[in-house]
């Protein structure tokens, strides 16, 4: 069973965001609004966390691109009640939607902040739905979501191989993040297998992980900026 | 810990249920992909039309919808992937509409497609010499037809909306070189210096400029921002060069001049017919006194020089300022030996388009009566100008005003009628792109198709042509229009030095600080405030969403007792608007940042906090040139209470 | 009313309340709490129709007041327990006048607890997937575990130890009502307090004394497991249950101690309730007030000498930031205010007690809402500003469980004996046998 995991290169990052946008639409983020963005509501599942320091002109750092980071050992499934977040059989976080009863427990387990939670009914106003991307569930207020590696991306290439009886090809599966990036700053992959680019970048020495010390141990790898 | 084991007793259980997701754990499935594979889905090529890079995609449809975006490489701006955000806006126009009421508040009922091209002619036709056209976006074959078409009835003028912000020095190099089309080609450079310009961040080449950042990355090449705020560009540049705000290409005029005169200009310049005279000019200006003015050491500039002189192709830009602004790095170029064919700074073809003139020139000759009818095609002048109160004005005086255009905004709330365009993906169009130094043509064909009521730029020009006091054009179809038009290849190039403006300083608006504004990836000439996807990118490395907000300088906050993201009021001779008001050590005391492109207020994704900074900027153009100046500017800052 | 020649004995001294017809003040209030109650559901409702956005709740802020009640009232429901379990099982002595109302607000104020998640949740409709889909490893799944089994068990137990006096009521309130009389005979299941009987519900009661203390103390863990097993800061600590547990007792007491003077005034049970019972569980109060006063300072201690930066934003934000106000009346209203008052005999006095209790009862609802919303906003990323405001709607919700409460027990004094009968006269039976000794003695 393959590893998937994300290595974010920050020297290569040009904080562009196309990967929170293509994140967004890929995965049907509602919109939002001005009301929810002055409250700290706002969903959107790529978010840049700014790392900055020091004070003019000594100033420096830069915005990280963060998503959920997949943990091998995560947190939020541990204390969800009725196991609406679970480590699915390829290894990714998963969230089931419908059997939520939003405690936000998950939420506030994640040592990331990496979890969002729909405070109303999303909004899709005019004919905004219309551009949704039918493979990914619509949620419903009062639930939590979050970054899924595009899981359904996995999930139509697995059956599209099964239906041509073969394995998946590494091309088949790269989520929408890793697929938007024009700096090749996100990359996708197998991060054991030792073909993968991912897997040679996240052995490197600039690499390191967010919150290490917490025993999380993420698939989203990044490599330090130089 | 058998986490799995749970969960997968639990999905067990709920494998009873039709609809669920997971149906168990080692058969994740999705309900809603079952969905949809009973309607085809496939993959058509088409084009960002947002800015001149016109990126290649691919849309994804699924039954008749666009539903995803697929890049192709290079790879394009978050704008892109808000393109079905766009197509199926809430505020889409989605048929022609006649305005009643006073200008700006005008009330809106629909009409049928008939009469609204009959008022679109009667405003262009019925008294041609007074009646102009404002073009906006990228320059399509469909908004050349019309250009076309205008100038053969005789309009007034073709108007083309400015976006001096995002090029580069253009007029220097037309005047050095006698050229005016230019490839600053990231690409091909070894290293990039810019003076001031974010380039990525707001760069119109922006899937190139991303490429080549990725290519100077991996082999350590130098990225040099100089500047004084610490924006994208700073941050992701090997060195920030702080510096005096609008002092920056003196910056490059002092660099240059440390090089002449130490001789490290590259050999190219001798063949320059009188270099060494210019050289000498040059060697000779006072270079201490300029490190005063822009607060960068000689130590400083000898340490830049020599990298830049390291290596062969570097390239130096900045904005399309000022002349004199643009003068000093066009020289670097020069200097550094990077203008050429072979060199990163390149000359590009050109297509033999109908001429046009800058669109700030309209409000004026509204004012003077030389315009009595204006057609605005995609643009929105009332938000995105400098100082739109100018446009707001002489939107009320003309007689007659239509608005093509896809979203509801601004400049369409003046509108006699508002005309529905069909989106970029809607539409088959082709666009003229610039690649390396050829222009090519991109044909686009359309994806899903346009609403009932909708027009197609190039048919509608077709029967206007048709229409009683039109005039019938020289061609059938699009395509036959756009082959028909010729490529102009640039001459062979000679440099000539003796059109150089020497540097003077820069007079600033009133004010106590200085502004630098800067364009957020995705807001191309100011638009991309309506794409609530983008609204959310602009404030990123602050964490500010939707609203309109100010970087400001710690210590300046405090002096003027401001807390973080308190609502302050921006105040400048142009005019008066709040923001939101974050602390940010990126900028010095003197300085405010502010992003160009937020604060609409028509909409349903309008911002509730903040105004349109574009109200803060006095109109300011070079005479010479007739490039915007969005530079110069001062404001002063209070607090609400 | 009782004429002087015949003696008025302790059942109908403690039960005269009860028949007297009911007053106009009575009602006034317990109107006034209903419709705090009515407001508050309307606003459950509205926030049920509209999702958990009509709270002030954000990201990172994920959880606030509901939770902040949810500890609280859960806290305040140990009294009982304590109470009535713990010091019957020690056998001490001033216990007896407050145990069945300790065990009043203990059965009263859990089902709050209980609402506070209920209330909290986001999808409310799909409370019983923790039956169907349990998740074995989370607090939250186990709270619901150890607050069901606490409520059905300090019900009975409170049932249990009702059942005499009900049979009290039954035979001596001749006056009640045919509704009350139907109730005061269905509830005394045949009682007729023969030695057997007397026997067996002292059995029955002795065994659940044990098994409540262990729950007391499962329950409260688990609440704060809910935060102590994340790895939040300031929430990831270890002293964080003996933390809770204490703190619950601490208010439970005072909550207890407020009924009890409030009733006694109004009931006239002077006779009863003295100023020697007040006395010591004033002495009571003045431990926990100290014990809570020393976990505080550890638990704050452990924050400084792990110096992690997202833990040390975390308590100068609490000491001198944003949450200075709040933590320093919280700090005031716990330790020494409280410990002033107490540790003085001279300030003893049962007003100064009342007004001890109510502050007491603010400052650890506050100390819940200290713990939980700092921790919320100070994530520990860097991910910049956050504030929480309770909204209106949760204003109301907590307005209507603290009325509930009160209006649940007010119905309940109504119609039953606030004291616990055949304890009470067990003391003075105990007190007149002790005099007598000592007459022997002598």
């Amino acid at each position: 069973m393959p590893k998937f995991g994300i290595v974010v290169d920050l020297d290569k990052c040009s904080g562009c965001q196309a990967c929170s946008v293509a994140c967004a639409m890929e995965n049907n983020l509602p919109s939002g609004s001005a009301d929810l963005a002055e409250a700290g509501r706002l969903l959107r599942w790529l978010q840049m966390l700014p790392q900055f320091e020091g004070e003019y002109p000594h100033y420096g750092g830069q915005t990280v691109p963060m998503m959920c980071q997949q943990c091998e050992r995560p947190p939020c499934t541990l204390v969800c009640p009725v196991s609406a977040t679970y480590p699915s059989a390829d290894g990714i976080v998963a969230q089931i939607y419908w059997r939520c009863i939003g405690c936000r427990y998950c939420v506030n387990a994640c040592p990331y902040t990496m979890k969002w939670f729909n405070w109303f009914e999303p909004q899709w106003p005019g004919e905004l739905k219309d551009g949704t991307n039918p493979d990914v569930e619509m949620r419903e207020k009062g639930v939590t979501e979050k970054c899924t590696f595009c899981h359904h991306k996995l999930q139509i290439a697995k059956e599209r191989a099964k239906a041509e009886g073969r394995a998946i090809r590494p091309d088949e599966y790269v989520p929408a993040c890793a697929m938007a990036c024009p700096t090749e700053a996100i990359v996708f992959g197998d991060i054991e297998d030792p073909e993968s680019d991912a897997f040679r970048k996240s052995r490197g020495a600039r690499a390191f992980r967010f919150l290490e010390d917490l025993g999380t141990n993420p698939k989203v790898i990044y490599l330090k900026s130089m | 810990m058998k986490l799995g084991a749970t969960a997968g007793l639990g999905a067990a259980i709920s494998g009873t249920g039709s609809f669920v997701f997971p149906k168990n754990s080692n058969d994740d499935e999705l309900a809603a992909a079952q969905i949809h594979r009973n309607l085809p889905e496939d993959f058509v090529a088409s084009v960002c039309s947002c800015c001149p890079a016109l990126c290649q995609l691919r849309l994804r449809r699924v039954g008749s919808k666009i539903v995803g975006v697929l890049p192709q490489s290079p790879k394009p701006c978050p704008r892109a992937y808000a393109i079905p955000q766009e197509i199926y806006h809430p505020e889409r126009i989605r048929h022609p509409m006649r305005g009643t009421g006073a200008r700006g508040y005008r009330a809106f009922e629909t009409v049928d497609r008939g009469s609204a091209v009959d008022e679109m002619s009667r405003c262009l036709l019925q008294n041609p010499v007074r009646s102009a056209i404002l073009l906006g976006g990228t320059a399509a074959a469909s908004r050349n037809l019309l250009a076309e078409f205008a100038l053969a009835v005789g309009c007034n003028d073709v108007y083309v909306e400015d976006s001096s912000i995002h090029q580069g020095p253009v007029d220097a190099l037309r005047d050095a070189t006698g050229w005016d089309r230019w490839n600053f080609s990231t690409l091909k450079s070894n290293g990039v210096i810019s003076f001031g310009f974010e380039w990525l961040q707001s760069s119109s080449a922006f899937p190139e400029s991303m490429v080549a950042f990725q290519k100077m990355r991996e082999q350590n090449l130098p990225i040099i921002f100089v500047g004084s705020r610490y924006g994208t560009t700073a941050m992701r540049s090997k060195e920030w060069v702080r510096t005096r705000a609008g002092y920056e290409p003196l910056v490059a005029l002092t660099i240059c001049a440390h090089i002449i005169k130490q001789e490290k200009h590259a050999r190219s310049c001798d063949a320059i017919q009188g270099f060494g005279d210019f050289a000498k000019s040059i060697a000779a200006l006072d270079v201490g006194a300029f490190c005063k003015k822009t607060g960068v050491s000689p130590r400083e500039i000898h340490r830049i020089s020599d990298i830049l002189i390291g290596r062969p192709k570097i390239l130096a830009i900045s904005c399309r300022g000022r002349l004199e602004d643009q003068w000093p790095v066009v020289l670097l170029n020069i200097v550094l030996g990077s203008v050429g064919t072979e060199q990163p700074l390149l000359p590009v073809q050109k297509l033999a388009s109908p001429a046009t003139a800058p669109a700030e020139g309209i409000p004026e000759k509204i004012e003077r009566g030389d315009v009595e009818s204006l057609v605005i095609v995609e643009s929105n002048p009332v938000f995105g100008s400098p100082n739109p109160n100018r446009w707001r004005n002489a939107l009320c005086k003309v007689k007659r005003l239509v608005v093509l255009g896809t979203i509801f905004d601004e400049s369409c709330a003046f509108a006699d009628v508002v005309l529905p365009l069909s989106c970029a993906s809607e539409s088959s169009d082709v666009y003229a792109k610039v690649s390396n130094s050829e222009v090519t043509r991109v044909k686009s064909e359309p994806a899903v198709p346009k609403g009932a009521d909708m027009f197609d730029l190039a048919h509608l020009v077709f029967d206007l042509a048709k229409s009683p006091g039109g005039k019938e054009l020289p061609w059938r179809t699009l395509d036959e229009y756009s082959n028909s038009v010729k490529t102009v290849s640039p001459p062979d190039l000679r440099i000539d030095l003796g059109k150089f403006v020497t540097w003077k300083d820069p007079v600033f608006e009133e004010g106590e600080f200085h502004v630098v504004p800067f364009v957020p990836t995705g807001f191309y000439c100011q638009n991309g405030g309506h794409l609530p996807y983008l609204l959310t990118t602009a404030g990123a490395h602050l964490r500010e969403f939707w609203t309109t907000f100010i970087e400001i300088n710690k210590e300046t906050a405090h002096r003027l007792g401001i807390e973080d993201r308190e609502i302050v009021i921006l105040k400048s001779g142009a005019g008066e608007i709040e923001a939101r008001a974050r602390y940010y050590e990126g900028v010095p005391p003197d300085v405010i940042g502010i992003p160009l492109g937020l604060g609409h207020r028509i909409g349903s994704f309008a911002q509730k906090i903040g105004g349109n900074p574009s109200q803060l900027f006095a109109f300011r153009r070079d005479e010479r040139t007739g490039a915007v100046l969005w530079n110069l500017q001062k404001i002063s800052i209070r607090r609400i209470h | 009313m009782t004429r002087p020649q015949k003696k008025e004995t302790v059942e109908d001294q403690i039960i005269a309340p009860l028949g007297r017809p009911t007053g106009k003040t009575y009602l006034a209030v317990c109107a006034g709490l209903g419709c705090v109650v009515v407001f508050g559901i309307c606003a459950w409702l509205w926030q049920f129709k509209n999702g958990l956005g009509v709270t002030g709740l954000n990201a990172p802020v994920f959880w606030g007041v509901y939770l902040a009640n949810f500890v609280f009232f859960i806290g305040i429901s140990h009294a009982g327990t304590l109470i009535s379990s713990v010091l019957r099982i020690t056998g001490t002595n001033w216990r007896r006048p407050f145990t069945r109302l300790a065990e009043a607000i203990t059965v009263f104020s859990l089902p709050f607890g209980a609402l506070s998640v209920i209330v909290d949740l986001g999808r409310p409709d799909r409370l019983f997937n923790v039956m169907f889909f349990p998740h074995f490893s989370s607090a939250i799944l186990w709270d619901v575990v150890c607050i069901s089994t606490y409520l059905i068990t300090s019900c009975m137990y409170f049932y249990m130890a009702l059942i005499p006096d009900i049979a009290v009521c039954r035979d001596r309130l001749r006056s009640a009502s045919t509704w009350r009389k139907w109730l005061y005979t269905t509830l005394a299941l045949g009682w007729n307090g023969t030695e057997r009987q007397h026997k067996i519900l002292d059995r029955i009661l002795s065994g659940m004394c044990v098994f409540l203390f262990a729950l007391v103390i499962s329950v409260h863990t688990n609440v704060s497991f809910v935060f102590g097993m994340t790895t939040k800061t300031g929430w990831a600590s270890t002293i964080i249950s003996p933390f809770f547990v204490l703190g619950a007792i601490y208010c439970g007491i005072a909550c207890m101690i407020l009924f009890a003077a409030l009733f006694r005034k109004v009931y006239h049970l002077e006779k009863f309730i003295t100023q020697k019972h007040f006395n010591s569980v004033s002495k009571f109060l003045l431990g926990l007030c100290c014990f809570w006063f020393y976990a505080m300072i550890v638990e704050h201690l452990f924050g400084f000498y792990h110096a992690e930066k997202a833990e040390l934003e975390l308590l100068h934000d609490k000491f001198f930031g944003n949450y200075a106000p709040l933590f320093w009346t919280m700090f005031a209203c716990c330790f020494p205010i409280p410990f002033v008052i107490l540790a003085v005999p001279k300030f003893r006095t049962i007003r100064n007690l009342v007004i001890i209790s109510i502050v007491i009862n603010i400052g650890m609802w506050l100390e819940r809402y200290s713990i939980i919303i700092p921790s919320g906003a100070h994530p520990f990323l860097p991910w910049g500003h956050a504030s929480y405001t309770p909204s209106w709607v949760e204003w109301a919700i907590t307005a209507a469980f603290v009325s509930g409460f009160a209006l649940l027990l007010l119905i309940f004094v109504r119609v039953f004996p606030v004291l616990t009968i055949w304890e009470v006269k067990e003391e003075q039976e105990e007190a007149h046998a002790e005099k007598e000794l000592e007459a022997a003695i002598r």
